[in-house]
């Protein structure tokens, strides 16, 4: 039931949403990107090394997040002890040096 | 049938109260820096908001040659009609919302991160390198920014023993406010929904002094007035969910007469009303406060004192629990 109650909402909602786009202007015009009177140049993001670091530790403590939120229910030894031994894995985020220039 | 008008009511009062935040948003910020901010449209300025919206929505929609309409388009109005399906989770004036179920907390943690990837999806649509940039910058405040929110949700799952919003109120309703037992969660909370809604000091991803408007540079017209009117239901959003998990919601501690049902759900809505406006006003003055961080600082920021401030938090928790 309540499948379907939350489903029913979404097409309510989605269909609000949608009225509000038709309520606004049909015109429609491309053009080039914005450069602001300076010559665009390929530009490629620059990632540093111990970025790939966090996102290796968001994956696992996204993971742990779930995880916990479901075992608080039933709190046990076995949820703290996770905890402890995955705060462990802050200790080797990599010092990083002075000022990282990413533009 | 009842229940599609309730969902109508809050769909509309979630647009009222979005507009509103904004103007008193920038109201507020205008003080701080000793300006009047909007005051032409409306009593003081208060329909400055619905005055820019209806404009912007009247816009001719601009796009560059090389982007993918289909998915900005797409990305705008999901991201207008998730935000007004997570509010709907919301109760404004008792324990009840129009949709209630255990494990919503759950649920709305999820959506709210497929917001904030719709945003990147949006930002990558472009062969713009200010939007590819600040898509980039996105995707890294997220993998910052979203643990610690979680973890300051799961800290409330952990103490009111429940992974639904009414259960979580009633914890409240029946004693004092959860913000007492986990100050440095509600901490982590507040950093946590300023980088969320892309406001200083963590509006890396729009920052406008470096990358124009970031991800949503190329963005105009209609699509760009559901992009701001999304982001002013996130801002409502954040603050009255940090009201209902922190400050108790519509209930009050030990005020509560159910007998007086219109008057007591007037009064509640008012509280309720003051829970949230006061967590705006915490936003606001945080900006108004602060300068931009640089994409390095948020992250390091939030992996290194707000990440560990948050679960400090669960961990003492956790351990009274278990005593």
């Amino acid at each position: 039931m309540i499948i379907i109650e939350l489903l029913v909402s979404l097409l309510i909602v989605y269909l609000v949403a949608f009225i509000i786009y038709l309520l606004g202007s049909k015109k429609r015009r491309y053009s080039d990107t914005y450069h602001c009177g300076e010559r665009l140049i390929e530009h490629k993001v620059k990632y540093q090394v111990p970025w790939i670091y966090y996102a290796s530790l968001f994956i696992a403590f996204d993971a742990t997040v779930v995880l916990v939120a479901i075992t608080s229910l039933s709190l046990n030894i076995i949820t703290l002890i996770f905890l402890i031994l995955i705060m462990l894995s802050l200790f080797f985020i990599p010092k990083e040096k002075e000022s990282v220039n990413d533009d | 049938m009842i229940k599609i008008a309730m969902i109508l009511i809050w769909v509309l009062l979630s647009f009222l109260f979005s507009l509103f935040y904004e103007w008193f948003d920038r109201k507020v910020y205008a003080r701080f820096q000793n300006r009047i901010g909007p005051q032409m449209t409306g009593f003081k300025g208060i329909m400055q908001p619905l005055a820019d919206f209806i404009k912007l929505l009247n816009k001719e929609s601009i796009f560059p040659k090389v982007s993918n309409t289909f998915l900005i388009t797409f990305s705008a109005i999901s991201s207008v009609a998730l935000m007004f399906f997570i509010l709907l989770f919301i109760p404004l004036y008792d324990f009840n919302a129009p949709l209630s179920f255990s494990g919503d907390l759950i649920l709305l943690f999820g959506i709210g991160v497929l917001i904030d990837l719709l945003i990147i999806i949006t930002g990558y649509s472009v062969a713009c390198p200010y939007s590819n940039e600040g898509a980039a910058r996105k995707a890294e405040m997220i993998i910052s920014f979203e643990i610690p929110f979680g973890i300051s949700i799961a800290t409330i799952i952990a103490i009111s023993k429940s992974i639904t919003i009414k259960e979580s109120l009633l914890f409240q309703s029946s004693g004092i406010p959860l913000i007492l037992f986990m100050p440095l969660s509600f901490i982590a909370y507040i950093f946590s929904s300023i980088a969320k809604i892309e406001k200083v000091p963590f509006d890396s991803p729009s920052a406008e002094s470096e990358i124009v408007a970031g991800w949503s540079t190329e963005i105009s017209g209609r699509t760009l007035a559901l992009f701001r009117l999304s982001s002013d239901l996130d801002m409502y959003f954040v603050a009255s969910f940090a009201a209902i998990l922190f400050l108790g919601g519509p209930t009050f501690p030990y005020f509560n007469y159910p007998e007086l049902l219109f008057l007591n759900q007037t009064l509640n809505f008012i509280i309720f009303f003051l829970k949230t406006s006061l967590i705006v006003f915490i936003i606001t003055m945080i900006r108004s406060l602060t300068a931009r961080y640089r994409i390095d600082q948020v992250i390091n920021y939030f992996w290194k004192v707000i990440f560990p401030l948050a679960m400090l938090n669960l961990i003492i928790i956790i351990i009274f629990g278990l005593g």
